[in-house]
């Protein structure tokens, strides 16, 4: 495989699975914020 | 002097979204799961394809990269749908805001990476990172267009003032897909024709690459709908954030304004 194929193969893996950690991250502050029932 | 009796802040029903566990509910994790596995077999079959006569190996990324223009497609023509259920009277729901700007945030990721991995892709074949090709310039301003929606969705206001004004702007940015879709036909290209076009029995496209495009697409569309749920629940959760907030300020304010 070469170096190309490689960066747009692991750079799709990346951008997907970095903004899926951003949402889930986002949706657990802000579910423990509003779960609490007080808002900051 | 008027005296105020003291107001307790209202407090909401607890909302269903913020009950549930950290993956949602046992229909998204099997969407989630569903995405994982779609997207291992992109992949897989992807990086498993032979060398071509015209590009060697750099032709594996043809599973990939439609796939993501295609999502890109799928999320603002959503964003279009939800804008226009927020716009008529009868269908006027705040989840449809909710989900306009939710699709539309996944859909610039998915434009982003179009571009990306579009770009990685025409430096061995084309010899460039980026040439002002229609299909390229269409693709970055689609990108920009998207963006400012965005920018226009954090513009400090009411929800429903919100979602008015980016419904009318989503509604017109969508008209650029048809556009930067047949792009490649109207004017002439570097970038090849149409993707959705090599899915049918008249190319001469090898069976093996058509079947990872395709794999590539399904993986990508479940991507962007677990994706876009999840999205859709942060946004909730934060109209229901800010409710709070601004209620516990009215009651600080009018507190204030008693002693």
């Amino acid at each position: 495989m070469n170096g190309y194929v490689a960066a747009g193969y692991a750079s799709t893996l990346v951008g997907l699975a970095g903004y899926a950690f951003y949402v889930l991250r986002r949706a657990r502050v802000l579910r423990r914020r509003v779960g609490a029932g007080g808002p900051r | 002097m008027t005296t105020t009796a003291p107001v307790e802040a209202t407090t909401d029903p607890p909302d269903p979204v913020a009950a549930q566990g950290p993956l949602g509910s046992a229909l998204t994790l099997a969407l989630g799961i569903a995405a994982l596995l779609a997207l291992a077999a992109t992949y897989a079959l992807g990086l498993a394809l032979p060398d071509t006569v015209e590009q060697g190996g750099y032709a594996r990324l043809i599973a990939i990269h439609p796939g993501l223009a295609w999502a890109s497609y799928v999320a603002f023509g959503v964003t279009a749908l939800a804008s226009a259920a927020w716009l008529v009277p009868r269908t006027r729901r705040i989840s449809w805001d909710h989900l306009a700007g939710a699709s539309a945030e996944v859909g610039v990721v998915f434009t982003g990476l179009t571009l990306l991995t579009g770009s990685i892709w025409g430096r061995p074949t084309w010899g460039v990172w980026w040439v002002w090709d229609a299909r390229l310039t269409l693709s970055a301003l689609m990108l920009a267009i998207y963006l400012g929606y965005l920018a226009l969705r954090r513009v400090p206001s009411d929800p429903e003032v919100r979602a008015s004004r980016a419904a009318v702007v989503a509604l017109g940015a969508v008209l650029i897909i048809p556009i930067n879709h047949f792009a490649v036909q109207w004017w002439r290209t570097l970038h090849q024709g149409r993707s959705l076009a090599q899915l049918t029995p008249e190319n001469d496209l090898d069976a093996s690459f058509i079947g990872a495009m395709a794999v590539g697409f399904l993986a990508m569309t479940l991507v962007y709908a677990w994706l876009t749920v999840h999205r859709v629940r942060v946004a909730r959760l934060e109209d229901a954030d800010a409710e709070a907030s601004l209620q516990v300020a009215i009651v600080e304010r009018r507190a204030e304004a008693a002693r």
